[in-house]
């Protein structure tokens, strides 16, 4: 994996990413990359929020990630090793640490089967056997996760948005993951309900030593449960750094862009100029900075090559051309 | 699957099922319930009239016309259900690995299918019955040689939409192996479809065996089925009309019956059944009557005065809104937040009239400009004059018409409402979009909806709005699809519009963040209830009811060095809206309800600057 990247501290990588690339075909219309060479490696123990516009190809990182969809280019490693040449019961192995929670919890689930049979297929993975353990074990889990025993019984038409998001935390945690996928989890909740599945991602965090990977659009969320951040734009990530600082000192004018819109990160602000929306999506002939035509202060520099990820500060990647 | 609630709610879906095990139990039972037999000649009792002893009578040889029938019956309906389920067999397991599969698979599948599906179909029946002979094999054999394509191919399109779902991404994530998720988790949800398919295959291939009896390709004799009856009746209608009727009869209501099962079937499994048709309405319109000038004066732009929705569902009424008045004026951003199902787009849609007019019960006042708004609401654009009253919705695709270009929805806009000519309203137009904040205008007019970015097309629908210069303008979620930055720059739009052209905006949101920093006022609204109004700055400062603390309190807090301290969480969940009982509706998540407040319903209590808030432990505060 590239320089720029590697990790400084003597924390134990679970997931590395190196060189991540994604083209999309679609029928009819020309090709686009939706993620382009990206590296990065997350922690033992950490939850690494990922942030981006819709169409920043943060959900395709996620899905490359749990192997639901395959790179272009580059390499996945879970625990060391390439997720894309697992095999067998190596495979069901990695299946079993990694999970995955959705945006749309209705949408994540069966809605023709019972919730405790969704979760029971995951302690049957997990290689608990008998009726009876196993079904001990899925009202362990609706337990944890704060629904009663009885839900296991219920259709997915039959709970609310909040009890089904449990649901599917418990589902996902039922093959007695490490690693967890968030993709956007609390998005589609209102927001008394976010605010309890975010405490009890948190605990379950604490309670089980769970790494996350964090996607969310919301910046509010991703500082609250995050310790590093990274963000994309266009399918790069242009930069990554503890959340602290993200949110403290943004260096890419995009990142600053992002907290200067959104609306908990910004008060009274009205007269903050708008930077303009960029309207075409043509490919560009030549390599430049994609976040050039909305940059607010462009270097000539910037239209003849892609700026890398570099460490300005301890810990703190950007990708963005040094102020002079 | 159909369980026993929707088979009580539909008397057309009972009465065909019925019928049809009617119709089985005598196809089986029939010729046990005559003491002839179907083939005994009897020269004396020929052409008998339906009687005690025949009830539908004897045909030309004198056998059983009753025996003959549903013996007929069993052979044709044995070839339906046969024919029907060897093609719902080849179907599912072809079209489903094929769907499954997709790929280079999937093409080649399809390739070769289309090449089958162009043999005529009535072709290889007649074929196989010449090369085979006429029988119960041939038929089901003929019948069945393509008759599986249109079931494969149905049923490879809903595996294809299928295995994209989440649930069975999230299965392939648990590590299930591909057997067990096309089994346990595709197919269960693809069956409704190819459900009602099979009770629409059945009658056709009933009909088609029918029609080559008719043909005299059937089953051989003596071996009749209703189509050989029919046949035979035919030639005789003339003198004993009843050989004809009788198997025609029984034919035609077993095809209607099988018809009206599979009709109601489909309708009752999509899942868009009970919602209100989707609306291709971009904006709706008040006719509306010219107002004097000096009336308007001073007047508030919108008015509601105890404004009630309730919905008649099949659980009982559903309170949406409840007495709830407020009113905005011009130049004013009104924020009505909410989270879902508190009845917020309901308030809005009710305004301009857009609720189904099924079942929907509305009372109260609601001015518009000092005048009374009466339903129906809705007119044709084109009747309108000067329509002052526009809503936008959270979908901008589902608002602009697909095959028309953006620039001329907007024209046309201008053309029919400010009457225009069709160069001056293109200019407007391209004018409209430079106040939208599109750069580059020209592109845009010749764009197409699907070619424009989100936040561009939403601006394209700002555009329309604009062309029919509205002076109130009702906004549901106009955001909620877009991402921060194009968020943030929608709503610029609108405070830039709100104090150039002096509009009014109801802006419906659940986003408290996005209220903060842009609404002027407002209200807050808790199933179906305003439970907290005022100025924006005011009530997110000093939050008076314990909902709207709650809500404040729920958005992460950015300070806060433990991350734990930097939520907090309301417990339980929104009520049940048909379970309501009479006092405030938030008593039971609330952290200082009263033993009363379940009770009695609320009291306003007003502060300073219109900031009111509708609760017993706001007033016993302020009393102390």
């Amino acid at each position: 994996m590239k320089e720029a990247t590697r990790p400084k501290e003597h924390l134990p990588q679970l997931v590395v990413l190196d060189d991540i690339s994604k083209r999309f075909y679609p029928q009819g219309s020309p090709s686009f990359e939706a993620l382009s060479s990206v590296s990065l490696a997350l922690y033992q123990g950490e939850t690494f929020g990922l942030v981006g516009e819709s169409g920043s190809g943060k959900s395709t990182l996620g899905r490359i990630i749990l192997r639901l969809a395959s790179p272009t280019g580059g390499k996945v490693y879970f625990d060391g090793r390439d997720v894309f040449s697992l095999r067998g019961r190596a495979l069901l192995d990695f299946r079993k640490k990694a999970q995955v929670v959705f945006q749309d919890p209705k949408a994540a689930l069966n809605p023709r089967m019972r919730v405790g049979t969704a979760v029971e297929e995951g302690v049957a993975l997990g290689g608990i056997a008998g009726t009876r353990a196993k079904n001990e074990r899925v009202d362990e889990l609706l337990e944890h996760v704060g629904l009663q025993p009885s839900h296991a019984k219920l259709f997915p038409h039959e709970l609310s948005g909040g009890q089904l998001q449990r649901v599917c935390l418990a589902r996902a945690l039922s093959p007695s993951p490490k690693f967890l996928v968030l993709d956007e989890p609390t998005s589609s909740l209102d927001v008394s309900i976010q605010a309890q599945i975010l405490k009890l991602l948190l605990r379950l965090k604490r309670e089980l030593g769970l790494t996350y990977l964090f996607i969310s659009h919301d910046l509010a969320v991703v500082r609250v449960l995050s310790d590093r951040v990274g963000v994309l734009y266009k399918g790069r990530l242009v930069e990554l750094a503890p959340a602290k600082a993200l949110f403290k000192e943004p260096l890419h004018p995009y990142t600053r862009a992002l907290l200067a819109l959104s609306p908990e990160f910004w008060d009274a602000s009205r007269t903050t100029t708008l930077p303009a929306e960029s309207e075409g999506d043509a490919e560009k002939t030549h390599p430049e900075c994609a976040y050039l035509p909305l940059c607010e202060e462009p270097l000539e520099a910037c239209k003849s090559r892609i700026p890398e990820l570099h460490e300005a500060s301890p810990g703190h990647f950007v990708a963005c051309q040094p102020k002079a | 699957m159909a369980g026993s609630r929707p088979l009580k709610s539909s008397p057309l879906l009972l009465t065909s099922l019925l019928f049809l095990i009617g119709i089985l139990t005598l196809a089986m039972l029939g010729p046990w319930l005559s003491p002839f037999s179907p083939y005994e000649i009897d020269l004396t009792q020929t052409n008998l009239p339906p009687g005690l002893a025949h009830p539908f009578g004897t045909d030309a040889l004198g056998r059983d016309l009753f025996v003959r029938a549903w013996g007929g019956a069993r052979i044709s309906l044995f070839v339906g259900f046969a024919a029907a389920l060897i093609d719902l067999g080849l179907g599912l397991m072809l079209g489903g690995l094929a769907g499954y599969i997709g790929g280079k698979w999937d093409t080649a599948f399809m390739r070769s299918v289309e090449v089958l599906y162009g043999i005529p179909y009535i072709m290889v029946v007649l074929l196989l019955a010449v090369i085979l002979g006429p029988g119960v094999f041939s038929l089901i054999v003929g019948m069945t040689l393509t008759g599986w394509i249109p079931m494969a191919r149905l049923v490879r399109g809903e595996v294809f939409r299928a295995k994209e779902e989440d649930f069975v991404l999230a299965a392939t994530a648990m590590g299930q192996g591909p057997f067990r998720i096309l089994l346990w988790h595709i197919l269960p949800n693809v069956m409704s479809p190819v459900l009602v398919a099979l009770t629409l295959t059945i009658p056709q291939a009933v009909f088609l065996e029918a029609f080559l009896a008719f043909i005299g390709l059937g089953v051989p004799l003596p071996r009749a089925s209703l189509g050989t009856l029919i046949t035979e009746g035919a030639r005789e209608s003339w003198y004993y009309p009843w050989q004809l009727f009788i198997p025609a009869t029984i034919l035609c209501s077993t095809l209607l019956a099988f018809n009206t099962l599979g009709d109601t079937l489909r309708d009752m499994l999509d899942p868009k059944r009970g919602e209100p048709a989707p609306r291709p309405l971009v904006r709706g319109s008040v006719n509306i009557p010219e107002i004097p000038p000096e009336k308007t004066l001073g007047a508030p732009l919108l008015t509601l005065e105890q404004a009630c929705v309730r919905f008649l569902t099949p659980r009982g009424e559903l309170p949406a809104i409840r007495e709830v008045s407020l009113t905005l004026q011009p130049g004013e951003m009104l924020a009505l937040v909410g989270e879902s199902g508190s009845g917020k787009s309901t308030l809005g849609r009710s305004i301009v009239g857009l609720l189904p007019k099924k079942g929907s019960l509305v009372s109260g006042k609601c001015l518009f400009m000092g005048q009374e708004l009466r339903l129906p609401r809705l007119g044709p654009l084109d009747q309108l004059g000067k329509p002052k009253l526009a809503m936008v919705f959270q979908n901008p695709l589902g608002s602009l018409n697909p095959t028309m270009q953006a620039g001329k929805q907007v024209a046309e806009a201008l053309v029919s409402a400010r009457m225009l000519s069709w160069a001056a309203a293109k200019d407007e137009a391209l004018h409209l979009f430079k106040e939208v904040g599109i750069q580059n205008q020209r592109r845009c007019f010749f764009a197409y909806p699907h070619e424009l970015s989100g936040g561009m097309r939403q601006r394209v629908v700002f555009a329309v709005m604009l062309a029919l210069s509205p002076s109130l303008l009702i906004a549901d979620e106009p955001t909620t699809a877009l991402d921060v930055a194009t968020q943030a720059r929608i709503l610029a739009l609108l405070t830039k519009l709100k104090t150039t052209r002096g509009l009014g905006v109801l802006f419906i949101t659940h986003n408290l963040a996005l209220a903060k920093g842009w609404a002027d006022r407002v209200s807050v609204l808790y199933a179906g209830e305003i439970v907290e109004e005022g100025p924006s700055r005011r009530l997110f400062q000093d939050p008076r009811h314990p909902y709207t603390k709650g809500l404040l309190d729920s958005i992460p807090k950015l300070d806060a060095d433990n991350p734990d301290n930097a939520l907090f969480a309301l417990p339980g969940s929104p009520p049940d809206p048909y379970t309501l009982h009479k006092g405030c509706a938030f008593a039971p998540r609330c952290p200082v309800a009263r033993p009363y407040c379940k009770d009695e319903p609320a009291p306003w209590v007003t502060l300073e600057d219109g900031h009111r808030a509708r609760c017993f432990a706001v007033k016993e505060a302020l009393l102390l």
